[in-house]
């Protein structure tokens, strides 16, 4: 039930041994061992192989370049798509005290971008969207001076094969190729075969590079498949799930519903849960990660961009109270359970009218030939397009297609999501194993697992109070009883805050 | 954006709704400040400096839909309807609509309240000896006053600054004073989140981001009335010295000099229509402005039917018939 090594190119290890590695990583990171994939990755990258890891979410992929600081000379670049993410991961390095950090992307004012552009120099590690380094400011300055590891995060939205695909990944393999990193490590936590081959050709790497792909498979999250009637229904049996008190992370489609679940659970036990979205500012998100981490907030209902940025091992719970936006973004986000190792349970509410609601957003966003050539004829011109539309015709402009090219590229991929969306759509309506089918559809050569009472099931049978009965996750991380949320006298506040003369 | 928010900003009165979206984005013309001061949102100037034009217009069609307001696309004005005037009261009595902070006395409110946050944090943080952390603003030119205010409050200062806080904490209104203290939070003690704030007050995460700039606006009217008791928080939330830009300024500064306008033309090398909007601005956002000075004077008996003249005239106008029921400075 481990993961597959599959080292698709060149000898295997360099110059420095796993048991070298493990006695720093136990020094300094407290760590006794690496999780799957970490160790042949660092001594590709450390031997001066560039690498593709291709690992699933949850498997320390930002320990990676966190431990290779010390060992590289030079600017740690990571392009990361997510804003939420990037502060998020920012934050860790500050908190970890590895070198100071610089987060460049659109929330800063052009002055505060200038001010770190200028001392580049002096941090260690800069993060960047995909956008910002399309900005040729961005990228001469990175050509004069050293960079010593490019990191790709999320690199499947390089291929226009995934269902994530960004057209400003598109000019990466160029930009690459002028900032001339040492290493370049390309970072995902789902690719097939397909957009495997798409990240090394379009990223332009050499066929030296070092390639590793873990199995999709996490043995102790437990999959649960619950199809329900009604709201009524899917209302109350969330309420039995978040009464077992353990940590929880909802996903939901928008804000506003966000919002609402959290209000309708806090009605039910006041101060468990928050909300965690786009609309928060940064000092908002960030509190509501400290209150989760230090345990005063039990549940955290989140849309999907924002829920990756949760950073807490100790999750027991992940549940998709709507349905995520395809089979890879399910994956990923089941995956911030149990990353701890202990088990985990991931449930996602299935209602029949949800095939025909989803299929019909897929159409509507679906880009007609007469409106990306209206695009490319009057770009200043949006007409009816939404601002996610002109963010993509945009990018295609901008890397230059033709456009009778850029519509054969759309065409092609609005089938395609559909197709993937109708895999989805069968995973949701199955009665084989789950956790199986998740290995099949991801994993280059799948596993035959072992399905057992503590692997996966699907609505009624079991039911959803056996699962839990039989998991038990109460007994391995029972949170403990929120604090109280109501308001504090000022001087009460300072009190707690601050230590009295 | 939440959109009846925007509830605040109307009138029966039409209003040309593109005038008050600029004025909230913050978009200095001078037919901009006119609007605002004629639709009594100066003090509102640059609460939402990153709204977009479609989120406004989002925002505007749907209070439309809830027939709210009334809206001429011709003229390009909106006015309320009197289901939206009864909502307005409702939504104005619930106090979170931010009267008590005054932008061009006080500067952005935004970056006021991360400065005031930041610092609670640090200091909290430090005093705990948590040494490495996410600190709660990504701004880096906030993050860098508040460490240059720091550095030279030394160490013995985080706790005088303590001590200011629960003193003005102590004298602010005690709504303002909850909805402040309840806002900070540090690595040491995480707080409430806002959500739960906002929930707590009865109010929408929008509507207390405003509640929060309004109690933030009573703060910073305090710590300016009593230097002497507050000079930490004085160096910790500076305000400008002066709500016109630097050639306004100058300008000005010559008139309040006692130069006759000719003189002051010439020296200038400035067109005098420009010179002029610099008055008119000066008269609309300096509370104090002086229309006794010589070179006003002479601009108003030259010709009391001009632009100009009539302009300041308005100004001084409305500013007199205001100051019998509210409090200046
Ligand atoms: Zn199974």
């Amino acid at each position: 039930m481990t993961a597959t090594n599959q080292s698709t190119s060149g000898s295997d290890n360099g110059s420095v041994t796993t048991e070298q590695l493990e006695n720093e990583l136990t020094q300094r990171f407290g760590f006794a061992h690496f999780r799957p994939g970490q160790a042949p990755l660092l001594q590709a990258l450390l031997s001066g192989r560039d690498a593709l890891g291709i690992l699933p979410t949850g498997s320390g992929k930002s320990l990676l370049y966190q431990f290779l600081s010390p060992h590289i000379n030079g600017l740690i670049v990571v392009v990361s798509p997510l804003i939420s993410l990037m502060a998020d991961q920012a934050g860790r390095i500050r908190r970890q005290n590895l070198g100071k950090v610089a987060v460049l992307n659109s929330q800063l004012t052009v002055a505060e971008r200038q001010l770190v552009l200028q001392q580049l120099e002096q941090y260690r590690f800069v993060f960047l969207a995909p956008e910002t380094l399309q900005q040729p400011a961005v990228q001469q300055r990175l050509r004069q001076i050293t960079v010593g590891l490019l990191v790709i995060d999320e690199a499947h939205c390089i291929s226009s094969w995934g269902p994530d695909f960004r057209p400003s990944y598109l000019r990466l393999g160029i930009i690459r190729q002028q900032i001339r990193p040492q290493r370049t490590l390309a970072l995902t936590a789902t690719a097939n075969r397909r957009v495997r081959q798409d990240i090394l050709k379009n990223l332009r790497l050499a066929a030296t590079t070092f390639v590793y792909q873990a199995s999709v498979d996490r043995p102790n999250i437990y999959l649960r498949l619950q199809t329900v009637a009604d709201e009524t229904s899917k209302w109350q049996q969330t309420l039995m799930l978040v009464g077992q008190q353990v940590p929880t992370l909802i996903y939901v489609a928008t804000r506003r519903e966000a919002e609402e679940l959290t209000q309708r659970l806090d009605q039910q036990q006041p101060g468990i849960a928050a909300f965690y979205h786009a609309g928060l500012s940064t000092s908002e998100r960030n509190q509501i990660q400290q209150l989760f981490l230090k345990n005063q907030l039990r549940v955290v209902v989140a849309t999907s961009a924002f829920g990756m940025g949760i950073d807490k091992s100790n999750l027991r719970l992940v549940i998709h109270y709507q349905l995520p936006a395809n089979f890879e973004s399910y994956l990923q986000e089941i995956g911030r359970a149990g990353r701890d190792g202990q088990p985990a349970l991931a449930v996602i509410f299935v209602m029949a009218s949800d095939q025909q609601r989803l299929s019909q957003r897929l159409l509507r966003n679906r880009l007609t030939p007469g409106s990306i050539q209206r695009f490319f004829d009057h770009p200043d011109d949006p007409q009816q397009l939404d601002t996610n539309q002109q963010g993509i015709l945009q990018a295609y402009r901008q890397a230059e297609l033709p456009a009778a090219q850029v519509i054969a590229i759309l065409q092609t991929t609005a089938e395609l999501r559909f197709q993937q969306w109708q895999k989805f759509w069968t995973y949701l309506t199955s009665t084989t194993c789950l956790r199986q089918q998740l290995c099949d559809y991801f994993d280059p050569e799948p596993a035959q697992l072992h399905h057992s009472d503590h692997c996966c099931s699907q609505a009624p049978t079991p039911s959803l109070t056996t699962v839990l009965a039989r998991l038990q996750l109460a007994q391995i991380a029972s949170a403990p009883p929120a604090a109280a949320r109501h308001l504090r006298q000022p001087a009460a506040v300072l009190r707690q805050l601050f230590i009295e003369s | 954006m939440q959109a009846t928010i925007l509830l605040a900003t109307f009138a029966l009165e039409p209003r040309r709704y593109k005038a008050i979206y600029y004025s909230l984005q913050g978009k200095q013309t001078i037919s901009n400040l006119f609007a605002s001061h004629e639709y009594g949102l100066l003090d509102q100037f640059h609460l939402y400096p990153k709204l977009k034009w479609n989120d406004y217009q989002a925002a505007l069609s749907q209070l439309e839909k809830e027939k709210l307001v009334i809206i001429d696309q011709t003229r390009a004005e909106a006015k309320l309807t009197s289901a939206g005037l009864v909502r307005q009261t409702g939504l104005l009595a619930q106090g979170f609509w931010p009267t008590a902070y005054r932008y061009w006395q006080m500067g952005p409110a935004e970056e006021q309240w991360e400065r005031l946050l930041l610092a609670v944090q640090v200091v909290s943080n430090y005093q705990h000896q948590i040494v490495h952390y996410q600190p709660l603003t990504e701004h880096l030119l906030i993050q860098r006053q508040v460490k240059a205010w720091l550095k030279k409050i030394g160490t013995a200062g985080g706790q005088n600054f303590v001590l200011e806080l629960g003193l003005a904490l102590a004298q602010l209104p005690e709504q303002a004073a909850l909805i402040i203290a309840n806002s900070f939070w540090s690595d040491y003690d995480a707080g409430i989140p806002g959500p739960t704030l906002a929930q707590a007050l009865s109010l929408t995460p929008a509507e207390l981001q405003l509640a929060q700039f309004n109690s933030l606006g009573l703060l910073l009217s305090l710590i300016r009335r009593e230097t002497l008791r507050y000079p930490i928080l004085q160096q910790l939330l500076p305000m400008p010295q002066t709500p016109l830009n630097r050639s306004a300024d100058w300008t000005y500064h010559q008139v309040l000099t006692g130069k006759s306008w000719s003189a002051i033309v010439t020296d200038s090398r400035l067109k005098e229509g420009t010179l002029r909007e610099h008055l008119l601005q000066a008269a609309l956002l300096c509370p104090d402005f002086s229309i006794e000075a010589p070179a006003v004077q002479q601009l108003l008996k030259a010709d009391p039917e001009s632009f100009f003249s009539q302009r300041v005239q308005e100004i001084i106008t409305a500013r007199s018939s205001r100051t019998g029921g509210e409090q200046t400075q």
